[in-house]
């Protein structure tokens, strides 16, 4: 394509070990802050007021302790699915698949509820059926964890195909069949069967929150732990740094791998869980995940893979979400996928920021440049 | 199976393996030059509701399949700001468009929830052509982005393989600081593949909204089709015969579900045939991904790595 050069890109990108620590406060600020102009933009162009909706989901989310409580209560799954993305790319690897793997926790959760959980004390039973969603999630991250491992497919697409699949599962479970987790009890539109009413986590107050959000804190902390403290959280800080150090090393890339997906699914499946023990113990395929598991690739990159930055990011999306739903019922109804697009731009501007972080942007002023030399047109 | 349920099936399946060889076909052009693009999932949506729009708006079809184009375009372009300009990790940035373009499609789609479009893209009868029995009814009359796709894939695969510019490309794909070193601008190649290959996911979203779903569902418009695209990509070995050929397959494999149901075939469950196009993917990756396969086809060498002139 000879063209000519008849644009040159007048500033050097040049990486840097280390970001000034004053940048790394600001970035991310200016993230948020560029996001919200460019949501205001779209909101204007739907005729609202920016600065009314984002003061109603202020107002919604942080105005009142029932507010602040079901915005924690929107946060909690996005805590487990931030952490199962974040845990998977510490060592480079995608978990794009945590949706997925939420259905198979909330699937195993209720199988387990309604078999055996009945006959169990809450005290014993509410962990053993957390564990069973765990598991849930293991399983339906095996697959992609073994094809990864054993002959290197790729598990971004693996693991996100399997999400169509569990999704589509999830019905035939409850509208396709007369399953065990169809409540044929119901006449009408096929619900799930619902889990003894005892082993649904216990709230606080008369609030929604639920004791889920306390396990969804304590896996941060063990996710936080394992990192820092562990023979695992060692070896996957060197393999990241350099696969091949790892390798000569003697770790077994194979089975590290597969250990990693394993805990990253089971985040995954904590997270359905969690969701189906704490907000009624009916698993409904209708929109049971509802983009939890793609938000906790937003949650992840926003708090920087971090434990206590995923929180702190799950808390913001979290109400962003909540409020979404207020808002959605207002008398001037803003539409839900308001905060999709908060999402979507949120992330974009974290990714690009990220790049002011390791790269130090320099102009170049026109004339200190080489001057181009004339071309010559090839004569093809 | 008598012969006319057979026609009608084949016809399918071109019909609905189309969008995925138009949205794969941009992704192919787009790893060609090392752009990996995750987004053409949220892309495709974003390029259905966008000609849904301005069809609803304008009734004007070629109006609203140039929308749609448009919008697939400006993902593309953010995509390559993004993984050209910023270096950021190709993955992560497709996925935040991914997220980002299907939050708009849902918000610009809002007020069209389940409403029809005024107005599609009808079948065009080839003459003499479609009279031929059994070929033509599959081949020969079907809608204009059909032969669109014929078209480009027999473009593309000229472009790449015998033209200079096509050399470029793929030199950019496989190893852009020997490209650079012989005045082959990384950058810009990068740039208009990123660009193209969104556009043709847009076309892909135009023509699913215009032939295909013909109403507006945020949920099942594209539901899966553009992951599956780039699944076939790689399936397809980043060529573009392959390519169309594996769309078709998966176009049966998603019209047999409605002609086992016409048969009468009730005991095997709809959603097993919903799942097909995600399990018959994953298995063509595992069976891909083994042993001297891989080898022998090979990605493009600098895939999803930014290309930074002062690094090499």
């Amino acid at each position: 394509m000879r063209i000519g050069r008849t644009l040159r890109w007048p500033i050097a990108v040049e990486p840097r070990p280390t970001a000034p620590p004053w940048l790394k406060v600001v970035v991310p600020l200016a993230s948020i802050t560029s996001a919200l102009v460019v949501v205001a933009v779209f909101l204007a162009f739907r005729s609202f007021n920016p600065l009314e909706v984002y003061l109603e989901i202020g107002k919604t989310a942080f105005g009142s302790w029932f507010g602040f409580a079901d915005t924690l209560t929107s946060a909690t799954p996005l805590i487990l699915t931030g952490l199962a993305v974040a845990f998977a790319f510490r060592v480079r690897l995608w978990n794009i698949g945590a949706e997925g793997q939420l259905i198979f926790g909330a699937i195993a959760a209720t199988g387990f509820g309604v078999w055996i959980g009945d006959i169990m004390a809450p005290p014993i039973g509410i962990p053993m059926t957390l564990l069973a969603g765990m598991f849930g999630g293991m399983f339906w991250i095996a697959l992609v964890a073994y094809g990864k491992a054993k002959y290197g497919v790729n598990e971004i697409l693996t693991s996100l195909m399997l999400n169509f699949v569990a999704v589509i599962f999830s019905y035939y479970l409850v509208d396709g069949s007369t399953s065990p987790w169809r409540d044929t009890t119901l006449i009408g539109h096929p619900v799930g069967r619902e889990v003894a009413s005892f082993l649904e986590l216990p709230r606080i107050g008369t609030t929604r929150l639920h004791w889920g959000f306390f396990v969804a804190v304590i896996a941060a902390v063990a996710v936080y732990l394992v990192l820092r403290h562990t023979r695992l959280g060692f070896t996957m800080r060197v393999m990241n740094s350099s696969p091949k150090a790892a390798h000569y090393s003697g770790v077994s890339i194979g089975a590290l791998t597969v250990r990693v997906l394993l805990i990253s699914g089971s985040l995954a499946g904590l997270a359905g869980a969690i969701e189906l023990l704490g907000r009624g113990g009916r698993f409904s395929p209708e929109g049971f995940a509802a983009g939890l598991g793609y938000t906790g690739i937003v949650v992840a990159a926003l708090g920087r893979l971090t434990p206590l930055g995923i929180v702190v990011s799950a808390v913001i999306l979290g109400a962003v979400e909540n409020a979404a739903l207020t808002l959605q019922s207002m008398a001037n109804p803003i539409p839900i996928s308001v905060s999709i697009i908060v999402q979507g731009t949120l992330i974009l501007f974290v990714v690009g920021g990220a790049t002011l972080l390791s790269y130090r942007w320099r102009w170049i002023p026109r004339r200190a440049g080489p001057k181009a030399m004339p071309r010559e047109e090839s004569n093809t | 199976m008598n012969e006319s349920v057979l026609v009608l099936t084949l016809a399918g399946a071109i019909t609905a393996g189309t969008p995925i060889v138009l949205a794969g076909l941009g992704e192919l052009l787009g790893e060609r030059a090392g752009i990996l693009n995750l987004s053409v999932e949220g892309t495709m949506l974003l390029g259905a509701i966008g000609t849904f729009a301005a069809i609803q708006a304008t009734d004007n079809v070629v109006l609203g399949v140039a929308v749609g184009i448009l919008w697939g375009a400006l993902i593309g372009a953010l995509h390559a700001v993004l993984s050209v300009s910023f270096r950021a990790n190709q993955i992560l940035s497709g996925l935040a468009l991914f997220i980002f373009a299907s939050g708009v499609a849902r918000f610009i789609g809002e007020p069209h929830g389940f409403t029809v479009i005024n107005k599609g893209v009808t079948a065009i009868e080839i003459p003499v052509l479609s009279a031929v029995p059994a070929l033509g009814p599959i081949l020969f009359r079907q809608s204009i982005f059909v032969y669109i796709s014929w078209a480009l894939v027999a473009l593309t695969t000229f472009h790449i393989s015998r033209t200079r510019l096509g050399l470029s490309l793929r030199a950019v794909g496989e190893d852009p600081s020997s490209a650079d070193t012989v005045g082959i601008n990384v950058m810009r190649t990068r740039y208009i593949y990123a660009i193209v290959g969104g556009a043709l996911a847009g076309l892909g979203g135009a023509n699913l909204i215009t032939v295909i779903v013909t109403s507006w569902n945020a949920e099942a418009t594209v539901a899966g089709l553009g992951w599956i695209a780039i699944g076939l990509v790689v399936f397809a070995a980043w060529r573009p015969f392959r390519l169309l050929l594996g769309a078709y397959v998966f176009g049966l494999a998603v019209r047999t579900n409605f002609t086992l149901q016409a048969l009468g075939f009730d005991e095997i469950p709809a959603e097993l045939l919903r799942m097909m196009p995600f399990l018959i993917t994953i298995a063509a990756l595992f069976v891909l991904a083994r042993g001297d396969l891989r080898r022998r086809i090979g990605a493009p060498a600098a895939l999803g790595i930014p290309y930074a002139r002062e690094e090499r």
